[in-house]
């Protein structure tokens, strides 16, 4: 296990007025982007809601931690998928400290890049997710699996305005002994594991924005996941990983939707737009270190 | 037959007195941790919720190894519940208002100094350690809730009242 502190570059929050909502106009893109979230090999999401619930596994009846279900179904919440995005879309761009008051703060005339695609307080920002469910009915498996009992992070220890875990599992260091070993395994909890879609809804957004955005989600320049988003409990053991892939794309003022090449087409054109802006200069460098934390060790990735 | 109201509330303050009153001071999102099932459930599945406790009182799931607090909450509540499900005078429906309203005063209660939550566990804690010393108990009766949250507990009671009189 490895938890990770990454810092952006030196700069200050460049601010712009927000999109509006209410007009679309012809040379900004809306849309709707459909997206595969598919845990890899030895990887499950567990997004967790608080509860603890009687669950029937092979073994018999166990109180496990409850994964998040809607009507019944695992489903990963859409607030969920988008902090993650805006985590690490913040950490690829100069924007504010959400927590920041007075003239630091920003507002809905006056917003940084995050805050202007995410939304703020009184702004609902031009890019959500719906819940990921599953992709088919048989497509995600759910089952209960002992994890490591989590900690209080220390932040001293890991300098950097954003920490980050690896995919290396929960070790620590027993007293008298000099290796770490695997941290013991003894919450049950409820995960799943299997392939997830969700909708990514744009609205107003430039070419080289949506190509950051896909950026952030790990999606790499030939569309092959770059690195995986990290969602839900357990990060701490590297688990959460999932690998996101685009399926079909329907924009405003169009009349079919597009897959395949077309799909492929547009979306290296958008990422295309964003490695070639003024915005790749400072950020490219981190975005490579982002993925050399994120990325699956190699030998584990799924034969493609 | 459905208890009123007023009688629920008495007993939700009869409850969170013994949850808040133990040797470690429940908080509202442990309680509803054990209960959100049942009060979710239209069925609301009584025998479901009684296999919960008894499961979890025996340490199912490695829960009651989380920390030492979380665990003295968790057993807390499987007692206090256990008694509270052995009274058959109460209906399904007595029982999902009875627990919201414990949940709600524990939650007055815990406007007083905070303790560890829920999901975290004790700060300085890591995988395989255990928790650090047990800080004495704080004993907290209804006292504990404070002036201005028990004028806001009586002032319910009366309308409650008022609105059974008719």
């Amino acid at each position: 296990m490895g938890r990770h502190g990454l810092s952006r570059p030196a700069g200050s929050p460049e601010r712009h007025p927000s999109q509006r909502h209410d007009v679309w106009p012809r040379d900004l893109l809306t849309g709707v982007l459909t997206l595969s979230l598919e845990t890899p090999p030895g990887q499950y999401v567990s997004p967790g809601t608080g509860r603890l619930a009687l669950t029937t596994t092979p073994g018999g009846e166990i109180v496990a931690q409850q994964g998040a279900r809607a009507a019944g179904t695992p489903v990963l919440p859409g607030s969920g998928i988008k902090g993650a995005v805006r985590t690490l879309y913040e950490l690829l761009s100069f924007s504010c400290d959400p927590l920041a008051r007075g003239r630091d703060r920003c507002s809905v005339s006056n917003c940084c890049d995050a805050c202007s695609l995410f939304g703020l307080p009184s702004y609902s920002g031009r890019v959500s997710f719906s819940d990921a469910v599953p992709a088919d009915p048989q497509a995600v498996k759910v089952e209960v699996q002992k994890v490591p009992i989590p900690w209080t992070p220390k932040p001293d220890r890991t300098p950097g305005e954003f920490r980050l875990y690896d995919l290396g599992e929960a070790t620590f260091l027993a007293a008298g002994r000099k290796v770490a070993q695997p941290a013991p395994r003894i919450l049950a909890r409820e995960v799943f594991s299997g392939k997830f879609e969700t909708r990514l809804h744009f609205s107003n957004l430039t070419p080289v924005e949506i190509g950051r955005v896909l950026l952030a989600l790990g999606v790499g320049p030939d569309l092959s996941p770059r690195f995986c988003l990290r969602l839900g409990g357990v990060k701490y053991d590297g688990k959460g990983a999932v690998r996101v892939t685009p399926r079909s794309l329907s924009l405003a003022g169009t009349t079919s939707s597009r897959e395949d090449e077309a799909l492929r087409g547009e979306c290296a054109r958008w990422i295309e737009a964003a490695r070639t802006s003024p915005w790749a200069g400072p950020f490219w460098p981190k975005l490579d270190e982002l993925v050399k934390v994120l990325a699956p060790a190699k030998g584990t990735e799924a034969p493609r | 037959m459905s208890l009123s109201q007023t009688a629920i509330v008495q007993r939700a303050e009869q409850l969170a007195g013994a949850l808040a009153g133990g040797r470690t001071r429940v908080e509202k999102n442990v309680l509803l941790s054990v209960v959100a099932d049942f009060m979710s459930d239209p069925r609301a599945d009584l025998d479901r919720l009684r296999r919960t406790l008894k499961l979890l009182g025996d340490g199912s799931g490695g829960h009651l190894k989380r920390s030492t607090s979380y665990a003295q909450q968790i057993e807390a509540v499987v007692d206090g519940l256990g008694e509270v499900l052995a009274d058959s005078s109460l209906s399904l429906a007595d029982l999902k208002s009875l627990f919201g309203w414990t949940a709600r005063l524990l939650l007055v209660r815990g406007e007083s100094p905070p303790a560890t939550t829920a999901g975290d566990p004790p700060a300085g804690s890591s995988p395989g350690s255990k928790a650090g010393p047990r800080k004495e108990p704080v004993k907290r009766g209804l006292g504990s809730i404070g002036q201005k949250g028990l004028s806001a507990l009586e002032k319910l009671k009366q309308d409650l009242e008022r609105k059974e009189k008719g």
